[in-house]
């Protein structure tokens, strides 16, 4: 109860600061572009990694082990991945048109109307299934790591982060991300290390994983190796995609920031992902040894911290876990508060808003649609979770990384790009859920295949001049 | 004494005129018919290897074939780096993309040649997260260069 008190004053005080401070528009969306790399990359990092890291990943490692490791093993180069494709051309375009959201970059490319809306669209469709995710993963970690009823934890973690991100946009959840960020590093670094050493260290741990169930080290997992290297693609090229993780971009005060941010990107995202190797597998090695009992592998990490009987380490792993929930939505409701109340309305002709009183309401409006959907939907977190990374990976790689490099790129092209990836890309999951589609088939980076070769083609191969499509 | 006409002296007129918008619209809109950078990147080769690794990749998932899937990944990740070396190609830069390719290339063969159900494969799997992690950042700061006119 001590810590939920704490937890509603933190975001009253975070809302109220927030309110005074965030009432412009470059305030309330990109936090007036103050950002350095430090800031800018922990944000980032906690942003992107939700709470499916504490517990899903390390109970990933004891499904499917080595196999699991392909969806992390992307981390090292994703940071300067972003920056040289779409970091450095998103910092160059804010300088010269002073954008606010992604669909407004893309509106500086190509002009404003279809580009702008489609991206809006799939911005905001996105960004709501996103965010229920994270509310339905606060509901089942309720029970597991609370000892709390689901939806309690699930409201309260909700109803704090639009509390002060209602208030006080990216102003407000800028410093919160950074400061959530470092103690999701900390906590995943020092759960992660207790793990181990109760294992038996490393070199033990393995050896206990190779002794028991040695199909646990087979590299590919029951999915196959064309599986396998689609999850390490997706999540590698996907960054370039994920409008949470670009809107960082938009918030750097300057090019130079942009100089340090992969270290701090890829030291911090490396540091909270040592909880899905450690807990994975030494959490795994403890289960197949005995001295863990598992009703299922989504309990590995609750039946760890037991294990380890450390109030400190559990506190920590609680905290981290709501930081990890909250980040995430925090910018999740703002992108898609952006969405809904300037890109939509721009794109069909009306001036957006001068204040932010609609980006409030829209935020709030947001929080509620994900609380109804995570409610409604019957589908599991996992597969909401890739459905929405997967969704902004098919929609927009092919205009956010070709779009932004190729001068040959027409309006066309990318209007054709935004609505050809998303469509291939869900019907590749209807499929999938049907059984007609393959596990070969990994589905946003075949949406972003065929945008891609929608953009290419439709541009004309770059012979067309784009100016020719722009109003 | 050569005189101009009065039809010359009105081509004359519209294409200065021309000239004007075109110059008018350019300063309003910079970059709706280009790239935010230096060096726009006009080479085929963008539109070209864009194709051929889509193509390619659908390829891979339609065969299930693996080590293709894993040479195409390996060519789609240097390929995007690439785009920052089509606008500013220095020496540096290029090694600092290619670097990274090469190593993550040979990490995955590393990867498939390991003996089934040995710690092999896993011990090169954390072997790229702990070569690449600390290299690619400091490839990239070490690689940085700050754009011509930019002010804080």
């Amino acid at each position: 109860v001590t810590g939920w008190l704490l937890l509603a004053a933190a975001a009253a005080a975070l809302a109220a600061w927030g309110w005074r401070h965030g009432g412009s528009a470059p305030a309330y969306f990109v936090a007036s572009r103050g950002a350095g790399a430090v800031v800018a990359g922990l944000a980032g990092t906690a942003a992107g990694l939700s709470a499916f890291v504490f517990v899903g990943g390390p109970s990933y490692v004891a499904t499917a082990g080595a196999a699991s490791l392909w969806i992390i093993l992307s981390a090292p180069l994703t940071g300067a991945l972003q920056c040289w494709a779409v970091g450095e051309p998103i910092v160059e375009l804010v300088r010269r048109h002073r954008c606010l959201t992604i669909p407004e970059l893309l509106a500086a490319r190509y002009g404003g109307g279809w580009p702008q809306g489609l991206a809006a669209l799939a911005i905001a469709a996105g960004a709501t299934a996103t965010l229920a995710v994270q509310v339905k993963g606060a509901a089942v970690l309720g029970p597991l790591l609370f000892d709390a009823p689901g939806w309690l934890v699930a409201l309260a973690a909700l109803v704090a982060t639009v509390s002060y991100t209602a208030a006080g946009g990216m102003r407000a959840g800028l410093p919160a991300e950074a400061a959530q960020g470092a103690i999701m590093a900390v906590a995943a670094v020092a759960i992660a290390v207790a793990t181990v050493v109760h294992a038996g260290g490393p070199r033990a741990a393995v050896a206990t994983i190779a002794a028991q169930r040695p199909a646990l080290l087979d590299p590919w997992g029951p999915g196959g190796g064309t599986a396998a290297i689609g999850l390490f693609l997706l999540f590698g090229l996907g960054t370039c995609a994920q409008p949470h993780y670009l809107q960082k971009f938009l918030l750097l005060r300057d090019h130079a920031a942009l100089r340090w941010l992969p270290l701090v990107m890829t030291m911090s995202l490396l540091a909270i992902l040592t909880v899905w190797l450690g807990v994975g597998v030494g959490g795994t090695a403890l289960w197949l040894g005995g001295s863990l009992e598992l009703r299922s592998p989504d309990d590995l990490t609750p039946a760890v911290l037991s294990a380890l009987r450390s109030p400190t380490l559990l506190l920590l792993t609680m905290v981290a876990v709501v930081a990890a929930i909250m980040s995430t939505a925090a910018s999740l409701l703002n992108i898609a508060a952006a969405a809904i109340t300037r890109d939509l309305p721009a794109a069909l002709g009306r001036a957006p808003s001068s204040g932010v009183g609609s980006a409030r309401l829209a935020t709030v409006a947001v929080g509620a649609a994900a609380a109804v959907l995570a409610a409604v939907t019957a589908r599991p977190i996992v597969l909401l979770g890739v459905l929405g990374w997967g969704t902004f990976t098919a929609a927009l790689l092919p205009v956010m990384v070709i779009g932004l490099n190729w001068s040959g790129s027409t309006r066309r092209g990318a209007v054709a790009a935004l609505a050809v990836g998303p469509a291939a890309q869900l019907a590749l999951e209807a499929g999938r859920m049907a059984g007609s589609v393959g596990p070969s088939w990994e589905p946003g980076l075949t949406g972003a295949a065929l945008g891609t070769a929608a953009l290419v083609l439709l541009s004309g191969g770059g012979r067309e001049a784009s100016a020719r499509d722009t109003p | 004494m050569k005189t101009t006409s009065s039809a010359q002296l009105d081509g004359i007129n519209r294409r200065a005129a021309c000239t004007a918008r075109r110059r008018l619209n350019h300063n309003l809109h910079p970059t709706l018919d280009a790239p935010p950078h230096d060096r726009p990147v006009k080479a085929p080769l963008v539109p070209v290897a864009a194709l051929a690794l889509a193509g390619l990749w659908c390829l891979a998932q339609a065969v299930d074939a693996p080590r293709l899937a894993a040479a195409v990944a390996v060519a789609a990740l240097a390929a995007v780096s690439a785009t920052s070396v089509l606008r500013r190609g220095t020496r540096r830069l290029r090694f600092a993309v290619l670097l990274p390719a090469l190593l993550l290339g040979a990490g995955l063969v590393g990867v498939f040649a390991a003996p089934a159900g040995s710690a092999v494969a896993l011990a090169v799997q954390l072997g790229i997260l702990i070569v690449l992690a600390p290299l690619v950042p400091l490839l990239y700061a070490a690689s940085f260069e700050r754009p011509p006119g930019d002010d804080p």
